[in-house]
């Protein structure tokens, strides 16, 4: 197990590498001058070539990049040129934001376990058959207008909820009732995707021998159905789970902006629209990383779930 | 694996067989006739309108759905929403069908390589790793940053975003048939790589790549108007979904269905090309299910 952690965690390494290639590439090969637009369309001659020594632009772009992985090995994200401010710093004061919204929905999309395993007790039955077809609709609708219908309903008809942003501190009742919109918005297209999965992989683990074996020995159900069953079921459940993190981090950048909270996401899209590409960048490389750690992670978990499970 | 399992089960599948089970599913109806009305919306939309969807009329601003001559009612500039909705058709088809069409071009090109050549295997898996390893939305929005706010740009992104999916189940499928008999032949007959690869491979990989673009049809949909909800694809006024819904979000309490009017529409697009997409895959591989 030590090992196989190992091995894994060295193969994320070139991953990591490639996202920041990537992500270097893409900010860097777009057609303009970087210099021309950061120095605005005022700029003399001078000052852009001021600021293009300034930000080394005029190296090669392979010392560009060797520089930026170096800073970013430091924790040198660059600095805003909208707002004179360290990437860093800026991530900072967001991530805790993005992080919240993450577990909050992250424990809405975990729902969907439960109701999956409901599902496949009674297959084919009005209540399968009307969780099955919701969770389809939920699977379909895009998680930016289930905000504004949220927003709609509970917010501006009802007055249950604020229409936006979080309410600091979070552990508090406002708090508390600032998170459950957005948690909603963000969890629910996963929360349909892992009861579809959980359904269909019980329904396979519930005619093996070993369930009927826990049944004849007479354990109760609920021992059957989450002891013995689930347990098999968990590991594709798991994979999506992971895989689903990712869009949750993507979704996390629509959802922030549906409920105007000041999250990485947020920053993200704000950046790109204002062209500030340092904090662009910074941006991605944080979510991206993010996303490669948990992915890793979730392969860990393998073995945890499945001792039979035998890394080569 | 999957995947190579569906293309080797896939072949000796007839095609009546396939359709005789899409015909008893009812989510392949509901999926068909949604989608008819969506491409009908699209086709016939210039006839269908009761207006020019780009037409200002100051003197019925934030009109209500029910309105005399404005079945949906009208925006903050006095646009009818139903023609406007009706163009917008147009335009969510056209990304979706371009990008997944561009997406799919290149990611079976490149997953037919890595297939079939094992010295481009790792590096062309190792590009597709890291293009994963970007949340899809993400890696869409990084590109647009990139090339600028436009649709154009919106297409490119979301084909660009689909590339790794294609081209790794595309690579699935030709390493399921690379060894068999059939191509065994084609190389002792004398056929020239391109040839083997286009002629032979090709047609037996198909079915799952074709499965899988009718579900990406739904997702690439969902993104460009994600884009465009976010001011990074289609600018107004373009009558495009997510950016009506975007313009629509200072009028949330006066007039909410000018978002939610747009929204019903993404929602029942995506989800008849989901329902295509899901009973195609049941029909073709019913183990899936």
């Amino acid at each position: 197990m030590l090992i196989y952690s190992l091995r894994r965690l060295l193969e994320a390494i070139p991953v990591l590498l490639g996202v920041t290639v990537l992500t270097f590439l893409i900010l860097h090969l777009a057609p303009g001058d970087p210099a021309q637009l950061i120095g605005g369309p005022t700029a003399t001659a001078q000052e852009i070539a001021n600021i293009r020594q300034r930000l080394q632009l005029d190296r090669p772009l392979y010392v560009q990049y060797g520089t930026f992985l170096w800073r970013l090995l430091h924790a040198n994200l660059g600095e805003s040129i909208q707002r004179r401010e360290t990437v860093l710093s800026m991530l900072e004061v967001r991530l805790p934001n993005t992080a919240v919204l993450a577990v909050t929905s992250m424990l809405v999309t975990l729902l969907g376990i439960p109701l999956g395993v409901m599902a496949a007790t009674r297959p084919n039955s009005v209540s399968d058959l009307l969780l099955m077809n919701v969770s389809l609709l939920g699977v379909s609708i895009p998680n930016f207008w289930l905000g504004i219908l949220l927003i709609i309903w509970f917010s501006v008809d009802l007055g249950w909820f604020p229409v936006a942003g979080y309410h600091h501190p979070l552990l508090t009742l406002a708090g508390l009732e600032s998170m459950v919109l957005p948690a909603i918005t963000l969890g629910t297209g996963g929360m349909a995707l892992v009861a579809r999965l959980t359904r269909s992989g019980m329904l396979d683990v519930l005619g093996q021998d070993y369930v009927r074996t826990a049944r004849a020995k007479g354990l109760p159900e609920r021992a059957v159905l989450f002891r013995h069953a689930l347990r098999n079921t968990m590991i594709p459940v798991v994979t999506v789970l992971g895989l689903n993190f990712g869009a949750l981090l993507g979704g996390a950048v629509v959802t922030e902006s549906v409920f105007a909270i000041n999250g990485v996401g947020r920053l993200a899209v704000d950046s790109i629209l204002a062209r500030d590409y340092a904090v662009v960048q910074g941006s991605v490389v944080l979510i991206a990383t993010t996303f490669v750690l948990v992915n890793l992670l979730v392969d860990l978990s393998y073995a945890l779930l499945n001792p039979t499970i035998r890394y080569a | 694996m999957s995947t190579a399992a569906t293309t080797v089960e896939a072949r000796p599948r007839s095609g009546s067989k396939v359709v005789a089970r899409l015909k008893r599913s009812p989510h392949f109806l509901v999926g068909a006739v949604l989608a008819l009305i969506v491409v009908v919306a699209a086709l016939a939309a210039p006839l269908l309108s009761p207006a020019d969807p780009y037409y200002q009329d100051y003197a019925a601003v934030l009109q209500p759905p029910g309105t005399p001559g404005h079945l949906l009612g009208t925006d903050a500039f006095g646009r009818d929403q139903l023609s406007r909705m009706l163009y917008g058709a147009r335009i969510s088809l056209a990304v979706g069908i371009s990008s997944v069409a561009l997406g799919l071009l290149v990611g079976v090109v490149f997953g037919m390589l890595a297939g079939y050549y094992r010295r481009l295997d790792r590096p062309i898996m190792m590009i597709n790793d890291i293009l994963i390893a970007f949340p899809g939305i993400l890696l869409a929005i990084s590109i647009v940053a990139a090339l600028g706010t436009s649709l154009l740009n919106v297409i490119v992104a979301v084909a660009i975003f689909s590339i790794p999916t294609f081209a790794r189940i595309t690579r699935g499928a030709v390493l399921g048939v690379r060894e068999a008999d059939f191509v065994a032949s084609a190389h002792a007959l004398g056929s020239a790589d391109p040839r083997i690869l286009l002629r032979t491979i090709l047609p037996n990989i198909l079915s799952p790549v074709i499965v899988y673009a009718s579900l990406r049809l739904a997702t690439s949909i969902l993104t460009a108007a994600t884009l465009s909800f976010l001011g990074l694809g289609a600018q107004p006024p373009s009558p495009e979904w997510g950016a009506m819904i975007n313009q629509a979000r200072t009028y949330l309490y006066s007039a909410p269905y000018l978002s939610v009017e747009p929204g019903v529409a993404i929602f029942i697009t995506v989800l008849a090309f989901n329902l295509l997409g899901d009973s195609l895959r049941d029909a073709l591989d019913p183990r899936s299910r």
